[in-house]
């Protein structure tokens, strides 16, 4: 980041008019200031080339000052933020169900699956999915609480949902271990 | 992986057809899948999602006990309920094998 000075092609501060959540930025060919652009910190590149302010002079400035190629680091800075919301996962414990008590909390990794999320808990082989994170994760709690009333039906099981009941009863509170 | 080509209905009737599981709904649709009377695959199809998105599709494939490829066949055809019951037989080898089965039961008394 360059110093201030008048050289400097660039400059921004924090506009006024949104409450400081926008930056203006002042584009100078030279030592007075031509245009502004507004842009909302994080995703809005479209709103990073609308011009809002035609003249604000650099005294009127708080004098934040970018370098000439702020605007394209910015604008590449936000792909890579977008990429990396993408391929992230959170993991995350539920500690209760909507109909449940749990003693032992579940745990589940919430990912970007495209457009929409999946939480899954990988102990017990379920998913939900949903248009947000919340969505997928009410889902597969809801998803959990169907097991549980489906394991609790006397059929017969294979291994592998034996030891899933027997999983799920060690996760619910003490006074639900009769639903199973 | 061809699974753009599927949705959750198509999923859903190649379950109920092919392998004659009934689904229940709640938040999603949830069917069991029983092999010599025990239930040993319970599947998830999401309501509403026209395409199923490829994290999805292999969580979806996964609960069934396939994966992605053998999930394909099933839904493209050339999948039948006999390949899938001698799949399903060869990953629960220890369960299904007539020796074990019986030392299954003795554990079990």
């Amino acid at each position: 980041m360059n110093s201030p000075n008048r050289e400097t092609n660039y400059f921004a501060k924090e506009s006024e008019t949104t409450g400081g959540r926008d930056i203006a930025f002042v584009i100078t060919s030279d030592s007075s200031p031509k245009s502004a652009w507004k842009m909302r910190p994080g995703i809005d590149s479209e709103a990073a080339t609308r011009p809002i302010i035609n003249s604000i002079s650099p005294k009127e400035s708080n004098t934040l000052i970018y370098d000439v190629a702020f605007e394209q680091k910015m604008a590449h800075l936000e792909q890579r933020l977008e990429k990396l919301d993408k391929n992230q996962f959170v993991s995350f414990q539920i500690q209760r169900l909507p109909h449940f008590n749990l003693s032992v909390p579940i745990n589940v990794i919430i990912d970007s699956d495209e457009d929409s999320f999946l939480a899954t808990a990988h102990d017990l082989d379920l998913f939900g999915a949903g248009d947000s994170p919340v969505e997928a994760l009410d889902n597969l709690k809801t998803e959990i609480e169907s097991l549980i009333r489906d394991l609790s039906e006397h059929d017969e099981l294979s291994q592998e949902f034996k030891r899933i009941k027997t999983f799920i009863e060690g996760c619910l509170s003490s006074n639900e271990e009769s639903t199973l | 992986m061809k699974n753009p080509r599927f949705n959750t209905h198509e999923v859903k009737r190649v379950c109920e057809t092919k392998l004659g599981m009934v689904f229940r709904s709640g938040a999603e649709f949830n069917g069991w899948f029983r092999l010599e009377g025990k239930k040993v695959a319970r599947v998830t199809i999401p309501y509403g999602r026209k395409q199923i998105p490829p994290k999805t599709y292999k969580s979806m494939a996964k609960q069934l006990k396939l994966d992605v490829n053998e999930f394909d066949d099933l839904l493209a055809c050339p999948l039948d309920l006999k390949d899938y019951q001698k799949i399903l037989k060869n990953q629960l080898t220890e369960e299904f094998s007539p020796d074990n089965e019986k030392m299954v039961q003795l554990r079990e008394k």
